[in-house]
């Protein structure tokens, strides 16, 4: 460069020629701005006076429990202050911290702002090594980033066909562009994503119940004052819900509820319970069978509740292990009935019938021998006494039979059960045994009754929108499904993925490396999001999304609570930011089905609002809120949607894992068993909870929250920690067969010894090496095909002298200018 | 502060005006992402006032390095806008876009009858924005209100961002183009 006396006074350039050459005379330097015209009139609320500020009802939508509706404040143009608001049923109020900090959030700096490509992709040359932390991009219009991905997607089918390429949704918006993005894949016949995390539990409820998916549904949390015994099992609700759950089991503890935790940790919400169970990870089916063990020994189930509304009194046959069916005997009845024996004689078992059945006993059918199905079940459970289990569960056994007891005597109540026991490898067995446990106390169907540590909410029926009719949609594959598409073709190949609403590559996929891996088989990354992930660095094509405050959307209340919630848009969207329902149109358009797509957000809304008769899109519109009145409070009512109608306690249908065969729960451990493999070279194990910091990896970018949890920690035991040679604060690696981490260990006791936490939603940036997600594996059971992100052993040790911590011991950089930019993504 | 009834003339716009017009314009254009005809004008040695005597610019090179630095999608570590650096609750971080200061620059705007163009889709307290608003200035024969908002804006916090883009960039180009900036606003 040329130094000042080359070109003399400093504070006047000799301009001119460059000027010259390039075009600024006559206002030809005018770019950012215009004159005159309507200039005024577009600077909005600049006249605002203290106390004056514009107040828009909107609804903050990450995947939590809250879907709160909100107010946001706007004053001069600025959005100032968020408030919560309560919605039409006002028992329902709600908002977090988190929520509040939108007003950080949405003027983030480091937003994404405009389409990008990586600097070194095009659609014939994809070079996908390039992708990672040194990836480069440039900025593109939006009509060339839409361009660039319909040709890649018409070439793409034409060559492999439509589903190589895959459309993957996750969950961080809570709005209706999901079924958009859904309809797109449908038409061209793209692979669509199937979820596979935190569906292991509802599975195996669902096996025995005909009800669940993810958690089983529960009655609606204004219910919950009702219940007399709550056990909260593998949840922290009173720190990772805020109130809005956690109130109503407060409500409930006030009305006289014992409160009791299941959990290997001390928890927040621990600490309040009336008894707290600290199993060791992975031994819950032990433990809840000692507790069906204890209800039989005290002969405290509910007698009615068996015989009329599950298939208790049914027989099994000694011969071949499976039921009685009518057919099978001279008993009136159906091929599908199974049979029960009342006052002596066989009869077919109808659903939902009050009749003297017997319970238990053999019993000797035209010759065929059996035992009744809660004979089995009591059997089973002989075998796991309180006593029995208490050193393997780590729970004493005096606290073990006092759970069982105030679930079956104290009248209504449920297990509040969690997605943590489906992130064990084989965790829908638990799903089928507090399935049968709630069965044998009566829990279903009444007033006072919890199946899931989250109500089930609401969400907008939109019929077959989503998936038309008249289309043959795409096959689908479970997220753990990916890495084997793309790097082996099994079961077909993936090309190519489009990703809204995901940070998969950061947060939501375990097995980082592997992941990783298998991207590089794809030629073209998709990704639509509103910050810049860890997933985002590993994209082709960038697409930025407006903030939520930016975009209308209609907000499904599922998992929360029963309305439905109108996003009105609070301000312009930032920069070049669309809404994904726009690049959406936009793809449609050019890939031939444009007239499929209303031509606006709201036309799609109204759309698909007129669809459910529950809602009409002008009173949610207007109210902001509208209480879905269809959604039942109390849940399980009706007959059970099972071959016979009622809770099949004894499933002779039953799959099996591992030489394991799940008529009745039997327990079945992976990396958890203390003669695991792997027990002594890696000997703890590795708990990923969620904090009141993230949902997900969603805030992570927040100041206000990062001032009091600014860096990734390992929580070990003092003990763990002390016989490593590990001293508190100090850094340590973290490491198993797959990976290694860097992070901070921190003395604590309440997770007991010989298990560690690292809490969820960190980006690779927050590291001072590696991810948490290094150490997760992909690996998942025949059954519950679930994302297993507990079931994983490490070993600790002090982080090696060279380890560079200046990142969190120097100057003590935090928030999201903290980064530095070749470490933003990996 | 809406009068425009004493604005000068462009034919009484001396030399000196002229020429402090064309600095910022030129400024401007600079901090604005590279165009063809900018690399061009560069590489003909036109902008030589401005970035010295560069060894050719690739203009690649160039738009890659300015998404880095100034738009993302990682980071970006130099956020050119105004209230990135002045409205922070604490030094060590980024402060919002859109705040406070950005709507005192929107006022300036409008009590001189300009406003964001329709088809433009960054902040009005980008560094071009405000440089290409004290261009106007200038070209106007403003020159008290040019100091007025330079002393209020553009010299506020241009220079803890002009340090972090020489901390930051690789390119001749940008270090040479924050000195000269740093050297017009502040010395």
């Amino acid at each position: 460069m040329g130094d000042s006396e080359d070109v003399g006074r400093r504070d006047v350039l000799k301009a001119g020629g460059a000027a010259a050459a390039l075009g600024l005379g006559g206002g030809g330097y005018l770019n950012a701005l215009a004159s005159g015209g309507d200039g005024a009139s577009t600077a909005t609320g600049l006249e605002s006076f203290v106390g004056q500020n514009e107040v828009t009802q909107t609804v903050c939508s990450p995947n939590c429990r809250g879907k709160c509706p909100i107010d946001v404040h706007v004053r001069d143009g600025q959005i100032k202050k968020i408030e919560p608001h309560p919605p039409e049923d006002e028992q329902y109020k709600r908002a977090c911290v988190l929520g509040l900090s939108h007003t950080q959030r949405v003027y983030d700096p480091t937003r994404l702002k405009y389409p990008m490509k990586r600097a070194d992709w095009s659609p014939d040359e994809p070079n996908p090594t390039g992708r990672g932390p040194e990836a480069e991009f440039e900025r593109i219009s939006w009509d060339e980033a839409l361009d660039l991905v319909a040709d890649k997607m018409q070439s793409l089918k034409s060559e492999y066909g439509a589903e190589s390429v895959l459309f993957h949704e996750g969950s961080g918006n809570y709005g209706q562009t999901g079924k958009s993005f859904k309809r797109l894949a449908s038409l061209f016949g793209a692979t669509q994503s199937a979820w596979g995390i935190d569906t292991n539990v509802g599975k195996g409820f669902n096996r025995i119940t005909g009800h669940g998916a993810f958690l089983p549904p529960t009655n609606e949390s204004e219910d919950w004052e009702n219940a007399n015994t709550i056990i909260v099992w593998g949840s922290d609700i009173f720190s990772s819900q805020f109130q809005m759950d956690a109130s109503k089991v407060l409500d409930a503890v006030e009305n006289g509820a014992k409160l009791v935790v299941v959990d290997p940790v001390y928890t927040t919400t621990a600490s309040k319970a009336d008894l707290w169970l600290p199993v060791k990870p992975g031994k819950d089916v032990y433990l809840i069978l000692a507790m069906m063990h204890t209800v039989f020994e005290e002969e405290t189930y509910d007698t009615d509740f068996l015989r009329s509304r599950t298939t208790a009194p049914a027989l099994v046959r000694t011969d071949t292990g499976e039921l009685l069916r009518a057919a099978d005997v001279s008993v009136d009845g159906r091929d599908d009935q199974v049979v029960a024996i009342e006052d002596g004689e066989p009869v077919a078992l109808e659903p939902e019938t009050e009749g003297d059945y017997a319970l238990f006993g053999e019993y000797t059918v035209d010759g065929v021998e059996c035992v009744t199905s809660l004979t089995k079940l009591r059997d089973h459970a002989a075998d796991h006494a309180p006593a029995a289990v208490a050193e393997k569960t780590g729970v004493d056994a005096d606290n073990i039979r006092t759970a069982a007891r105030w679930l079956a005597t104290r009248g209504p109540g449920g297990i509040a059960s969690s997605y943590a026991l489906g992130r064990y490898t084989h965790g829908h067995i638990f799903g089928q045994a507090y399935a049968i446990m709630l069965a044998m106390t009566g829990d279903y169907g009444n007033h006072g009754n919890i199946h899931a540590h989250h109500p089930g909410g609401t969400t907008l029926a939109a019929g077959d929108w989503a998936a038309p009719s008249d289309v043959d949609p795409g096959p689908s594959l479970i997220f753990p499904e990916y890495p084997d598409a793309m790097i082996d073709g099994d079961p077909h190949e993936i090309r190519a993925v489009y990703s809204i609403e995901s940070n998969m590559m950061g947060n939501q996929f375990p097995d980082r490396q592997r992941y990783q891996n298998a991207i590089e088989n794809l030629e073209m990354y998709v990704v639509a999001d509103m910050h810049h992930t860890d997933t985002v660095q590993q994209a082709d094509i960038v697409l930025p999304v407006p903030h939520w405050f930016e975009q209308e959307d209609i907000i499904s209340g599922w998992g929360s609570h029963p309305h439905l919630g109108y996003r009105h848009r609070v301000q312009e969207p930032l920069w070049e930011t669309r809404d994904d329902y726009e690049a959406i149109r936009g793809l449609a358009e050019r890939l031939g089905f444009g007239d499929r797509f209303p031509e606006t957000k709201r036309e799609m809304l109204r759309e698909l609002a007129s669809r459910d008769d529950a809602i009409d899109f002008e009173t949610l519109y207007e109210q902001g809120t509208q209480r879905k009145e269809t959604t039942p409070v109390v849940k399980y009512t009706d007959e059970f949607p099972t071959e016979t109608g009622r809770i099949e306690l004894y499933d002779d249908d039953a799959p099996s894992e591992e030489g394991v065969s799940f008529e009745l729960p039997r327990p079945l451990e992976d990396r958890t068993a203390d003669d695991h493999e792997q027990a002594d070279e890696y000997p703890l194990m590795f708990m990923q909870k969620h904090s009141r910091f993230r949902i997900h990896s969603q805030y992570e970018m927040v100041n206000w929250s990062r001032e009091i949890n600014p860096e990734p920690q390992l929580d070990i035991h003092p003990r763990d920690a002390k016989a490593r040679g590990i001293e508190d604060d100090e850094y340590v690696r973290v490491y198993n067969d797959r990976g290694e981490m860097v992070v901070k260990a921190k003395y604590n006791e309440a997770f007991q010894p010989g298990l560690v936490n690292t809490d969820q939603g960190w980006w690779a940036r927050d590291f001072v090496e590696g991810h948490l997600n290094d150490l997760t594996h992909n690996e998942t059971s025949d059954v519950g095909r679930c994302m297993a992100f507990y079931d994983v052993r490490v070993a600790v040790e002090p982080a090696p002298e060279d380890v560079d911590t200046s990142m969190y011991t120097e100057g003590n950089p935090k928030g999201s200018g903290a980064a530095t930019p070749h470490t933003g993504g990996d | 502060m809406s009068d425009t009834t004493d604005r000068p003339t462009t034919d009484s716009v001396d030399g000196l005006e002229s020429d402090l017009a064309a600095t910022y314009a030129v400024l401007a254009v600079c901090w604005r992402e590279p165009s063809d005809r900018l690399v061009a004008v560069a590489n003909e040695g036109e902008l030589t006032p401005v970035v010295g005597d560069l060894d050719g610019v690739d203009p690649d090179d160039l738009r890659v390095e300015y998404t880095r630095l100034f738009i993302g999608p990682a980071g970006p570590p130099c956020p050119p806008y105004e209230s990135v650096y002045r409205d922070g609750e604490d030094d060590a971080e980024f402060g919002p876009v859109e705040g406070p200061s950005t709507v005192a620059v929107r006022r300036w705007y409008r009590a001189f009858g300009v406003h964001p163009a329709p088809e433009y889709s960054d902040l009005p307290d980008h560094i071009a924005a405000e440089l290409e608003f004290a261009a106007a200035l200038a070209d106007e024969g403003r020159v008290d209100r040019l100091e007025q908002f330079l002393d209020e804006h553009l010299r506020v916090w241009a220079d803890t961002f002009l340090d972090r883009v020489e901390a930051e960039t690789c390119e001749g180009f940008y270090a040479a183009l924050a000195r000269t900036t740093r050297e017009v606003l502040l010395e």
